[in-house]
């Protein structure tokens, strides 16, 4: 048993010197996944996908018994919702055929909140549990691209951080940092919307972190919803993020920030939606065009503003 | 040909440790312990002892590999387990030429093997800034849970695994 005499020793230090280089490596890589990668993330998400799948069966028909338990009262709710609810629906249809002739009008088809939606599975988590990191059913081969936003039916739970042919990984935003931060704002109906960043995510008060930018000096108060706006390039505009919970300076005292408690439950995530968005991702040499174009229709309101002013 | 089957194993293993993790009830799964599935370790564990005598360089290697694959599938950042893991299936090989092979001193072998992964991967990952744990509180919250999870499923496994391991080595 020589190898264990002479050689451990030498195999050790080969072994930290391919990890302080695979580190290396993968902290600086930035585009997509090599195709050693994704051979082996496919298989290993096809095998959990056929096995995940007769798994939930399982536990959803158990889940099912308790939920018949609670039917009736629920059933009585929504009965009195549903009344208010075809109201509604008839409203929206009419607002947004509206909308949609006013669109045509102005030439403008594609609005920032339009998206299409790719249903998807959440097949596995990781086990290390700093890595905040989900896998779903869907990748590259059913529309997927790095980046994408991805929502639950309640708001936002996180961004495509990486994608494979069958499958694709999901950073959620519990694990945000710097480096991917969302443009959001928060609405308001006058129109003096206030615009933020949120940062990252402090995990002693489980709260998102959104440090508001704008300088109109408008004051945000708690409750508030914060929705995301397509400004960040790759989210369409209006994804639910949550509700501001607490405001308090930052350390500078120059900026405020706003303690945003997710609208999503993070915790419990079995399906989720996609989001490409229809309006095309800006990359950095269509921003200036279309920065111009913007001017350009500022010149033209301004002349005629002027021109009705005379 | 049989020894192909041990792969397809820890391919299984690596596969079933995030639905397994996903498969938790919100309640413990999110509690402030910490529990990690570290089957690949311990399959190897109980490959080192009842297998590859002659040859103990092979389950390092499988160590590293499925370490790497683990990297690739379920962090971003490569090469951490791939050290941890072949670094523990080396102190395995250690061990096992020192202690009796019988379940308790499995046991003993994997809490041993399981520190060892367990602390490479805390200091390294404190290391690179992702985990902020100290090390009293990776003690409690993170290596005991995780002790007592992958002792019980080592248990579980022990009488298939060896039966299937002497299955393998009757023809080579």
């Amino acid at each position: 048993m020589s190898f264990f005499k002479r050689k451990s020793l030498f195999v050790i230090l080969i072994g930290i010197i391919l990890l302080v280089s695979l580190v290396g490596y993968s902290f600086t890589k930035k585009d997509d996944l090599s195709t050693a990668e994704k051979f082996i993330l496919d298989s290993v998400g096809w095998l959990q996908n056929i096995t995940f799948q007769p798994i939930t069966f399982v536990t959803n028909f158990f889940g099912n018994i308790d939920d018949i338990k609670q039917t009736y009262e629920e059933n009585k709710i929504l009965r009195n919702k549903l009344v208010e609810y075809k109201t509604l629906v008839y409203e929206v249809q009419e607002l947004k055929k509206e909308n949609e002739s006013l669109r045509q009008i102005i030439d403008l088809i594609d609005s920032p909140r339009d998206y299409d939606a790719i249903l998807a599975t959440v097949i596995a988590r990781s086990p290390e549990r700093w890595f905040e990191q989900i896998i779903i059913n869907q990748g590259s081969l059913h529309g997927i691209e790095k980046n994408m936003a991805v929502i639950t039916g309640e708001g936002l739970i996180g961004q495509v951080s990486s994608v494979s042919n069958l499958t694709s990984t999901v950073q959620l935003i519990s694990n945000f940092d710097q480096l991917n931060r969302i443009s959001a704002y928060v609405p308001r109906s006058k129109g003096d919307n206030v615009f933020g960043l949120v940062e990252g995510y402090d995990h002693k008060r489980e709260m998102l972190i959104f440090r508001i930018i704008d300088e109109s000096g408008a004051k945000v108060k708690e409750d508030e919803i914060v929705v995301s706006s397509s400004l960040g390039g790759y989210f369409p505009s209006g994804l639910m993020i949550g509700t501001i919970k607490e405001v308090t300076p930052d350390q500078y005292g120059l900026t405020k920030i706003a303690y945003v408690e997710p609208a999503a439950n993070l915790k419990e995530i079995n399906e989720v939606i996609v989001v490409n968005r229809k309006l095309d991702v800006i990359s950095d040499e269509q921003e200036i065009g279309e920065s111009e174009d913007i001017e350009e229709i500022d010149e033209n309101e301004r002349i005629e503003q002027e021109g009705e002013n005379e | 040909m049989r020894h192909a089957i041990i792969p397809i194993i820890l391919l299984f293993m690596l596969a079933f440790e995030g639905v397994a993790i996903e498969l938790l009830p919100p309640s413990i799964k999110f509690a402030d312990i910490y529990i990690i599935p570290q089957w690949i370790l311990m399959f190897l564990i109980l490959v080192t002892t009842y297998s590859y005598m002659n040859n103990p360089i092979i389950p390092i290697i499988y160590g590293a590999v499925f370490g790497l694959m683990t990297d690739i599938v379920y962090t971003s950042i490569l090469g951490v387990y791939m050290f941890a893991l072949g670094l523990s299936v080396y102190v395995a090989q250690l061990l096992n030429r020192m202690f009796q092979t019988n379940l308790i001193m499995i046991m003993l072998i994997a809490t041993i093997c399981l520190f060892v992964l367990e602390t490479v991967l805390v200091l390294i990952y404190s290391f690179l800034g992702i985990s902020t744990l100290p090390f009293g509180q990776f003690f409690i919250y993170r290596f005991l849970p995780t002790w007592i999870a992958n002792l019980f499923f080592i248990a579980l496994i022990y009488y298939p695994a060896k039966k299937l391991l002497a299955w393998i080595n009757v023809k080579k």
